[in-house]
């Protein structure tokens, strides 16, 4: 279930990401709505798949460096809350550590994926469909920037370091 | 012999009055030209004439008269496409200014506008004619706002839209990590 939470929210988020630049592309490069509507649609469908992929391979790379960061804040916390509890055992309070590591892990690398992901495809897209794609047909353009920025931070995410 | 040298004065006399009536001759050069930097259909299009009197004496009777803008291709927005002036003197000039809009996009050939005008008092009017702008390409609406409007209100829009997307995840996973981040700033100390 909550893979299932966490993928929803992955692809509701690459949906909304992938589909504001229509704005950009409808309103500066003066592309018609209407006339455009299926490339809109697929490359709207594909950036969102590649955004997801990256939101996915961005957050188990920052889970594993968030929770070994966290390991030292969450033991004081715990350690804290179970004061002088003696029916806490060592092993039980050990596991209460790893489980909050893992939930503040799990909650930090996906907002931070979202964010980081969302941060370099929205720069990306804007570099190369205003700097490098300027002259470029503004269908032309819309594909291969999109696609492009996309690829990016699919490419990005599968690298060790992100 | 007499004869001849009859001829040969009546002709030499001719001459100099016909020289004498340039001299007193009216002489108007007229320039015409585009004011636009960007020829936009669907934007207002200047067109500048200005005539100039480089003759001796006053011009009369002036008529400017300018058929290159039909109403087919083009709507005419201020300015007279026909105008008159009765009298221009000697070493002055006069200036006329027209708006008109292009209706579609395109090749255009903008022609000389015609101007008549009495040179010599009693003489028929004289006809000339303007500098021709030539040929211009008249823009797209669409294509010319693409390059060339600044567009500052989409772009707002578009920061705001943008805003959720990285704002909010950044703002709930900084939260988290100054929350446990505070935590062992104690236990530094």
């Amino acid at each position: 279930r909550v893979h299932g939470k966490s993928s929803a929210l992955f692809y509701g988020n690459a949906a909304i990401v992938s589909a504001i630049p229509i704005w950009i592309f409808w309103r500066v490069h003066e592309m018609d709505l209407k006339e455009n509507a299926p490339l809109f649609a697929v490359c709207t469908l594909l950036v969102t798949f590649l955004v997801a992929f990256a939101y996915k391979n961005s957050k188990f790379i920052f889970k594993h460096k968030i929770a070994a960061k966290r390991d030292a804040a969450i033991n004081y916390e715990i350690t804290k809350k179970i004061g002088d509890d003696k029916r806490v055992t060592k092993k039980e309070k050990e596991e209460r550590v790893l489980w909050k590591k893992n939930e503040v892990a799990d909650y930090e690398a996906t907002t931070f994926s979202i964010f980081y992901n969302n941060a370099i495809f929205l720069l990306a897209l804007l570099f190369i469909s205003f700097m490098v794609l300027s002259n470029l047909s503004p269908m032309l353009n819309y594909s291969i920037s999109m696609l492009s920025a996309a690829g990016l931070i699919a490419l990005l995410s599968t690298g060790t370091k992100c | 012999m007499m004869s001849v040298s009859l001829l040969l004065l009546t002709i030499i006399s001719l001459f100099g009055i016909s020289n004498a009536a340039d001299e007193k001759s009216a002489r108007l050069l007229i320039s015409k030209t585009i004011l636009n930097e960007a020829l936009v259909s669907g934007k207002d299009l200047t067109i500048h004439y200005e005539i100039f009197n480089v003759g001796p004496s006053s011009a009369t009777g002036v008529e400017l008269s300018d058929t290159s803008f039909r109403i087919s291709d083009y709507k005419h927005i201020s300015g007279l496409s026909k105008v008159r002036w009765e009298h221009i003197g000697a070493s002055s000039n006069v200036s006329h200014t027209i708006v008109v809009r292009p209706l579609s996009p395109g090749a255009q050939n903008i022609t000389s506008a015609h101007v008549s005008y009495i040179a010599i008092e009693g003489e028929p009017p004289v006809n000339a004619y303007s500098s021709e702008p030539g040929e211009y390409y008249i823009f797209p609406e669409r294509e010319y706002d693409r390059l060339h409007s600044s567009h500052w209100i989409e772009w707002a829009i578009f920061a705001a839209m943008t805003l959720p997307s990285i704002g909010m995840p950044f703002l709930l996973w900084y939260r988290s990590r100054s929350r446990y981040v505070d935590q062992i700033k104690p236990k530094k100390h």
